[in-house]
């Protein structure tokens, strides 16, 4: 089955642009929002979303699928994202691989998964069966994480990727959540991103993180920092220009600081696929990530 | 059980009740402990959830203050798990429990300003419905009046308030010179309600009170008109039926007539 097309550069929908993007049509590509801010049964939220998909295209991204929780999938949720689906047309649906509730409770937060054949397993039924249910493929998003299970038997990039490959669902690559767990796991970030097949990665998510000096605490709430610019470009080197967003979920700037950023993502990404075309080599599935080189930041900042 | 479900279950057992069984599961480094690792989940567990009821009740935590706002978060969240897939929902229990609160019932408003944000909440994403014109409901034939039902706006609210706590609540959310909490000297009646995408609120006298909840459940216009008739007379009954009427249609509060 192909992939849907790619939109090219996005920003997260947050309240506080709603009228500046309706005003002064910013250049962005698309805008991610966030699924249960529009599960309400009017009002703003709703009248806002509607105005803003009648200019833009939308990706819709969960946070309550809980695909990799033992309790039963909550079908009347996904009913609700199916029919906000129907209205909106978005690109794609995507939620996270993770879980975020058991036992009738939900914690709101994105919760790890020991990476186990029972889980694998486990997860792949769900999302067989929420495709089914939303008719279409969805995107599964790695999360940031802070701690590794006893029983965990594959790494996170093998357990993504088979999830992927045994449900055939796509995958939203979160570029500072490798980054992130790659340094509270101690494990090597461009490893991740050579083991992700390129066929399945449809988005990109880039955000910035709280530095507590022997770990780092995802927070989605500061500009992209220099670290996740260079895996940013390894990850266009190694997948081709895929849907990139910014997202900022707290701190949020005017929205000309974001679309400054977006800016920075662009030229960051035009000049990591030159890098690729001067060498003569197409990203590929076998092409092996490499470090980008410094100059590009430089001159994606100017 | 199986395993991965062993897993989840001491996990968030940790998260809501603090009990320890997680650590059997989990795995630290010798740079970072299991302990700090468990303890960044937790955290975000609480402060995620103290953030929702700032979110939702913005006015409560001005009124009490950024310390005795978080002691009452932290008991909330401790004593309520969420079982919403949104988060907006979480803070629906907060006027109960204030009002029930050994800590918090002493100061009743509390409970009541919390209400008053919470319905200010349903009101604002409350389905939307196209309001009744003064147009149509002039083309209702005349015969049909005695029999003609209202249908209201799906954000329509009634609230019964003890304290000042609409003023309360103004002069917190418009920086305005903050009146005492007085009581009221009987419950005094509130409508809010959406026209277009913005929230509107008065009182209502018992009067208005009384044909509106009549209305709201159903009853036809000649009805409330006989209802009119028996708080007001017969003399002034007439004229304030068709007054109500038109400042129910000019609001936006009724979306059909049938």
């Amino acid at each position: 089955m192909l992939k849907p097309p790619a939109l090219g550069f996005g920003l997260g929908l947050r309240v506080d642009h709603y009228e500046a993007i309706l005003a002064d049509r910013p250049p962005v590509d698309w805008f991610e929002v966030l699924t249960e801010n529009y599960l309400v049964p009017g009002g703003k939220p709703l009248h806002y979303l509607t105005r803003i998909r009648e200019r833009y295209p939308l990706a819709m991204h969960g946070v309550s699928m809980s695909i990799g929780s033992t309790a039963p999938l909550d079908r009347e949720y996904l009913r609700q994202v199916k029919a906000l689906a129907a209205r909106m047309e978005p690109a794609w649906i995507s939620d996270h691989l993770c879980w975020t509730g058991v036992a009738g409770r939900n914690t709101h937060d994105l919760l790890p998964l020991p990476y186990t054949e029972e889980a694998l397993a486990h997860v792949v039924e769900r999302v067989g069966a929420v495709q089914e249910l939303l008719g279409r493929r969805i995107l599964l998003e790695n999360v940031s994480s802070y701690v590794a299970f006893r029983d965990s038997r594959l790494t996170e990039w093998e357990f993504l990727r088979e999830v992927a490959s045994r449900a055939d669902c796509l995958i939203l690559l979160d570029v500072n959540n490798i980054y992130v767990s790659a340094l509270n796991h101690e494990f090597d970030a461009l490893e991740y991103l050579q083991a992700i097949p390129a066929e399945r990665v449809q988005q990109i998510h880039l955000a910035g993180h709280e530095d507590h000096g022997d770990y780092l605490v995802d927070t989605h709430d500061s500009p992209v920092p220099d670290p996740v610019w260079e895996l940013y470009a390894a990850a266009v080197r190694r997948f081709g220009p895929v849907s990139t967003m910014i997202e900022r979920d707290d701190h949020i700037p005017p929205l000309a600081e974001l679309c400054a950023e977006l800016a920075q993502a662009r030229a960051l990404c035009a000049a990591a696929l030159e890098d690729d075309a001067a060498d003569g080599s197409a990203p590929a599935a076998d092409s092996a990530p490499r470090q980008r080189p410094r100059r590009a930041v430089a001159a994606a900042g100017s | 059980m199986s395993g991965l479900a062993r897993v989840q279950g001491d996990f968030q057992d940790y998260l809501l009740r603090a009990s320890d069984a997680v650590g059997a599961h989990v795995l630290g480094t010798a740079r970072v402990p299991v302990a700090t690792r468990l303890g960044i989940y937790a955290g975000a567990y609480r402060s995620r959830l103290a953030e929702a009821l700032q979110s939702n009740f913005p006015a409560l935590a001005q009124l009490l203050g950024e310390a005795d706002f978080h002691a009452l978060a932290a008991e909330y969240v401790r004593t309520h798990d969420s079982p919403y897939f949104s988060i907006r929902y979480y803070g629906e229990a907060l006027p109960q429990f204030l009002a029930a609160h050994e800590n918090y019932a002493a100061a009743p408003v509390l409970a009541e300003l919390a209400g008053w944000e919470w319905t200010m909440t349903g009101v604002f994403d409350a389905a939307d419905a196209t309001p009744l014109t003064h147009e149509a409901l002039a083309r209702v034939a005349p015969q049909q009046w005695a029999r003609l039902r209202f249908t209201w706006h799906p954000s329509v609210r009634r609230l019964a308030l003890s304290w000042n706590v609409p003023q309360i609540w103004q002069a917190l959310t418009e920086d305005g010179e903050r009146p005492q909490a007085s009581l009221n000297p009987a419950p005094l009646q509130w409508l809010l309600w959406r026209h277009e995408l913005t929230t509107y609120f008065r009182s209502l006298t018992d009067t208005e009170s009384a044909v509106l909840d009549a209305a709201r459940d159903g009853w036809p216009f000649g009805e409330l008109c006989e209802l009119l008739c028996a708080e007001l007379g017969e003399a002034e009954a007439p004229a304030h039926a068709a007054a109500l009427l038109r400042d129910w249609v000019g609001s936006g509060l009724i979306s059909g007539a049938a």
